[in-house]
């Protein structure tokens, strides 16, 4: 089913969480979804550290906005792939699907699933054009993002 | 999930934009953006307004809107041409948000927000406590553009 | 110590904003907004455009300049009219910026930006195919850093 930019608003916010990166190590995620371009535009900033912050293992910026033709792609930037287009691929509600490759050749697939009220289940790999043949089911970076909550007092 | 504060902001949040005149008389236009932080413990707006001709800013503010332990809504508001300021919710009918408070040289500052249709009406007016030497009234009229492609767009 | 993009492009950094011809005569205000993202590994270039009197949209914008192995500019941009596109730079003057690249339809993007003066400069054009028409009109805009506010004397209450 085809997306709208309405469709995500709902995200509009900051996210973490700590999950695992494509290689295995732990790493701490926060990602800010902002409303951009008037409002057309879903932009977002991620951002995957080690649970320290002291390496930014991997940094995305993207705006996700429609074509003329009215299909949804995004376009960003990656501290690892450099920049990009993604396609955003037909899904359910409450899931944004990206994939593309970059100017390299390697393919990316980056998916956000709210499968819960103030959950997102974030995945992403990518793979080197000559690892073609690798299965989609490879490793890959997972994490539960939560909304970032204020702290309040623990009540009686 | 929503809060007494996004409560009375939901159907503002967004960007605004439109004609404004200050008390100086000088007319621009005026963008106004509204966000929610911190899962709507704070509502943020930033308001620019630039002159026509030249695109020149010649207004600019930021205000955070909070609740107070009263319920009542409490703005901490920074304006160029003006400085930091706290306004206070002053009683109003019901679909309008006034507020007033002093500002640093001796004015009184008050501002009005009214939802009508797709409009947002803004007017501020500053005072001086001394008869006579009230500024006009500042009026804008803005509408939102992130619901629809303008009129403009091709 | 400043990336090699910011050497170069750090003085375009802010918001821009001034008048604007579109190659179908329109007339409109345009805004830019460049920001450095990662440490200056990248710039993302905000764009937006306004009928100037009610501030309706005309046109909207987003880009990412950064550099590719070669030390060109390659700027990948999506704006509203015209869709997605990868732009890489074009051999011009050391002061000018100059990309181009393809667009949807056969069709070819050429932009051209310059800083003189704490001026910014842009035109661009879209023609078709392989061999970009030169006679094609262009969208023109001359912008000026929307810098701290000049306020002159007797304008403040």
């Amino acid at each position: 089913m085809s997306r709208r930019v309405a469709d995500y608003l709902s995200w509009v916010g900051v996210w973490a969480g700590v999950g695992d990166t494509q290689a295995g190590q732990q790493t701490a995620i926060r990602t800010d979804f902002v409303a951009g371009l008037d409002g057309t535009s879903l932009q977002m900033h991620f951002e995957a550290w080690d649970t320290e912050f002291k390496t930014l293992y991997h940094g995305v910026r993207a705006v996700l906005a429609p074509a003329p033709s009215g299909v949804l792609r995004a376009l960003g930037y990656s501290t690892i792939h450099g920049p990009l287009i993604l396609e955003l691929t037909p899904d359910d509600e409450g899931v944004m699907a990206l994939a593309g490759d970059s100017r390299a050749n390697n393919h990316l697939s980056v998916t956000f699933v709210q499968d819960a009220p103030g959950e997102l289940l974030f995945t992403a790999f990518w793979r080197s054009a000559d690892k073609s043949a690798q299965a989609e089911d490879g490793p890959r970076m997972t994490c539960r993002l939560k909304p970032a909550t204020p702290w309040s007092p623990p009540r009686a | 999930m929503t809060t007494p504060l996004l409560s009375r902001f939901q159907p503002m949040l967004g960007f605004w934009r439109g004609p404004n005149e200050l008390e100086t008389g000088r007319r621009g236009l005026m963008e106004m953006h509204f966000q929610s932080h911190f899962e709507g413990e704070v509502v943020q707006l930033d308001a620019h307004t630039w002159d026509i001709a030249t695109g020149e800013t010649f207004s600019a503010g930021t205000g955070l809107f909070a609740l107070g332990p009263d319920g009542r809504i409490i703005e901490n508001l920074y304006v160029e041409r003006f400085g930091f300021c706290r306004l206070d919710e002053t009683e109003d009918e019901p679909d309008v948000l006034a507020l007033r408070g002093d500002l640093p040289d001796g004015f009184t500052m008050s501002v009005s927000l009214r939802l009508e249709a797709d409009e947002l009406l803004l007017t501020s007016q500053l005072k001086s406590g001394v008869v006579g030497m009230d500024l006009p009234r500042t009026v804008a009229r803005l509408r939102r553009y992130d619901r629809q492609r303008g009129e403009g767009a091709k | 110590m400043p990336t090699r993009l910011i050497k170069r492009f750090g003085d375009w950094l802010g918001t821009w904003r001034g008048t604007c011809e579109f190659s179908d005569g329109r007339a409109g205000l345009m805004q830019f907004r460049l920001t450095s993202v990662f440490n200056g590994e990248a710039i993302q270039v905000d764009t937006a455009s306004y009928i100037p009197e009610s501030g309706a949209p005309m046109t909207r914008g987003s880009g990412f300049f950064s550099l590719d192995r070669q030390g060109r500019v390659v700027n990948n941009i999506y704006a509203d009219y015209l869709g997605f596109a990868v732009l890489v730079e074009t051999p011009d003057d050391p002061e000018v910026l100059s990309l181009e690249g393809g667009l949807p339809g056969n069709m070819t993007l050429t932009v051209t930006m310059s800083v003189a003066n704490d001026l910014m400069t842009l035109s661009s054009r879209v023609g078709e195919g392989y061999k970009s028409a030169p006679g094609r009109p262009r969208t023109y805009t001359q912008m000026k850093r929307v810098g701290p506010i000049q306020r002159p004397k007797g304008d403040a209450p």
